[in-house]
């Protein structure tokens, strides 16, 4: 009996023993969450989450298309013979074009910027260089505008006249949109003059890597497809103020008109 | 001597057990990404997320285009003076956004100038003159606080547009233009001066560097039409039916 009772005794330690140890692994982890390390099932498990996102997106983006597509077959029915309605639905495909608005496609450059790899003299201090640094990424596309880009996009963005790049709290905001490195820069252009440019010494990509151990790395590539501005497009302040420009003169005279017509319409009722 | 034996033994089993269940219940995997790594994919699912409402109000718009035509289709009504109507509104809301015609609205004049203060003993004259990067990161302020329509030194700002220090010039848009500069813009006035003269904004920066900057607030505001040459010869329409959306990252 008794020393059945001394067996149970160390069984009931062992237990204790047990939870004590594994409570205090499952705590010390928690805190290696705040001190930087985090277990690589979480990181994956952020990557399906990423990806089945990007499904999602690519889905809807598949219907809005098919949508945009039977809008244009009914367009096309409807005004056909006209040649100033044809003129000026070849005005609105450049405006388009001119916006951004419209996918593209043609020969240019790929840049791909990323964070120092993080070493053993100098571990970083938890923030990301390139974020911070994200005028690099402004003076970047500059440089590449200047080299004759016509199409630009930085992880998916497509650059218009009005995308911004503006470090808003601990994200970098590109059309409204955040984004984190790596950054995929796009551009369709002259992929020699384009890469002949940022490639100069003590030029950007010079500067990046030295300066700031960012790693930047230039392909040329054939074929590039840049997709359009995503966001809607307001203009509540801007108007276009008459008279309009000599090549476009005509289409946005008879546009003109068609407002009047419209202004008149709603006045009688 | 045996019952000790089978004692030690149990002990040992609890002990094994214990720490094989504690590695499992902490995704016993030891190896370990940095804490940044998590944070950007969280951006990036954000980002994917807000791109994806964005398309998704898109669809909407084009939807509600389309259920209107096909009722009226449906309905046996002639069709093609709405769909006119839709074609010129549509050109003449990309003539705006592309900058293919002039522009008018309330916004913000800034004037931004080389510095006139004495050189302190030793001091890199660079530091009062205004460059490039001075011009971008205020454009890039002024896009940031809702500005539409931006032009510098009568040169519109479209989507191609470079500003590049090339010696005592600033090449804008293919064309030369030297100092003062004047860049205005289309949009909410006090927000985007705002955005510039307050605390860490790029203006009082460059102010406290000894630059000239001025900014008023204006109610209209004239921007000219882009009228460089603007022919892409690269850049095509994508052919491919989809494309695919959302760079690898």
């Amino acid at each position: 009996m008794h020393k059945k009772g001394g067996i149970l005794v160390i069984l009931a330690l062992a237990i204790l023993i047990g939870l004590i140890l594994s409570i205090q692994m499952n705590t010390s982890d928690a805190y290696e969450q705040h001190g930087g390390l985090i277990t690589i099932a979480q990181a994956n498990d952020l990557e399906r989450q990423l990806k089945e996102v990007r499904n999602e997106k690519e889905s809807i983006m598949a219907e809005y298309l098919e949508l945009e597509q039977r809008l244009k077959a009914i367009e096309e029915q409807s005004l056909s013979e006209d040649a100033l309605l044809q003129a000026a639905m070849k005005d609105l495909e450049r405006y388009r074009m001119g916006s951004g608005v419209l996918d593209v496609q043609g020969p240019g450059v790929v840049i791909t910027v990323d964070d120092p790899i993080p070493t053993e003299e100098n571990p970083g201090d938890g923030y990301s260089t390139i974020m911070i640094r994200s005028d690099l990424l402004l003076s970047l596309i500059n440089k590449l505008k200047d080299a004759g880009a016509e199409a630009i996009s930085i992880n998916g963005q497509r650059i218009i006249a009005r995308t911004e790049i503006s470090l808003a709290g601990d994200n970098v905001n590109i059309n409204t949109v955040p984004t984190a490195p790596p950054y995929t820069i796009k551009a369709i252009g002259n992929s020699d003059t384009m890469e002949g440019t940022l490639n100069i010494r003590y030029g950007i990509v010079e500067v990046m890597r030295n300066n700031y151990g960012l790693q930047v790395s230039i392909a040329k590539q054939e074929d590039i497809e840049i997709p359009r501005y995503s966001g809607v497009l307001r203009y509540l302040y801007a108007k276009p103020f008459e008279p309009a420009s000599e090549d476009s003169a005509e289409a946005d005279a008879t546009a003109d008109t068609q407002e009047a017509d419209e202004a008149n319409e709603t006045d009688q009722q | 001597m045996k019952r000790k034996a089978i004692l030690y033994f149990i002990i040992c089993l609890f002990v094994g057990c214990s720490i094989v269940v504690l590695t499992k219940t902490v995704n016993g995997q030891h190896l370990f990404v940095s804490s940044k790594v998590l944070d950007d994919y969280r951006i990036t699912i954000e980002g994917e997320r807000k791109d994806m409402e964005n398309i998704i109000k898109l669809t909407d718009e084009s939807r509600e285009e389309l259920e209107t035509l096909e009722a009226l289709t449906a309905a046996h009504e002639d069709i093609s003076r709405e769909v006119e109507a839709k074609l010129f509104q549509d050109l003449h809301f990309y003539s705006l956004a592309g900058g293919y015609v002039d522009a008018i609205g309330p916004g913000v004049e800034v004037v931004i100038d080389d510095g006139t203060r004495d050189l302190e003993y030793g001091e890199n004259p660079n530091d009062i003159l205004v460059h490039d990067l001075d011009l971008l990161l205020i454009i890039n302020e002024l896009k940031d606080a809702g500005a539409e329509l931006i032009s510098v030194n009568g040169q519109r700002i479209v989507d191609t547009s470079s500003i590049s220090c090339s010696g005592y010039t600033v090449r804008i848009n293919g064309q030369f233009y030297a100092r003062p500069f004047v860049i205005r813009a289309i949009g909410d006035g006090s927000r985007m001066s705002a955005a510039l003269i307050g605390p860490g904004g790029y203006g009082t920066v460059l102010k406290d560097w000894g630059l000239i900057f001025r900014i008023s607030i204006l109610d209209d505001i004239i921007i000219p039409a882009y009228v460089e040459d603007r022919a892409s010869k690269y850049m095509t329409l994508s052919t491919a039916d989809k494309v695919k959306e959302g760079e690898k990252n």
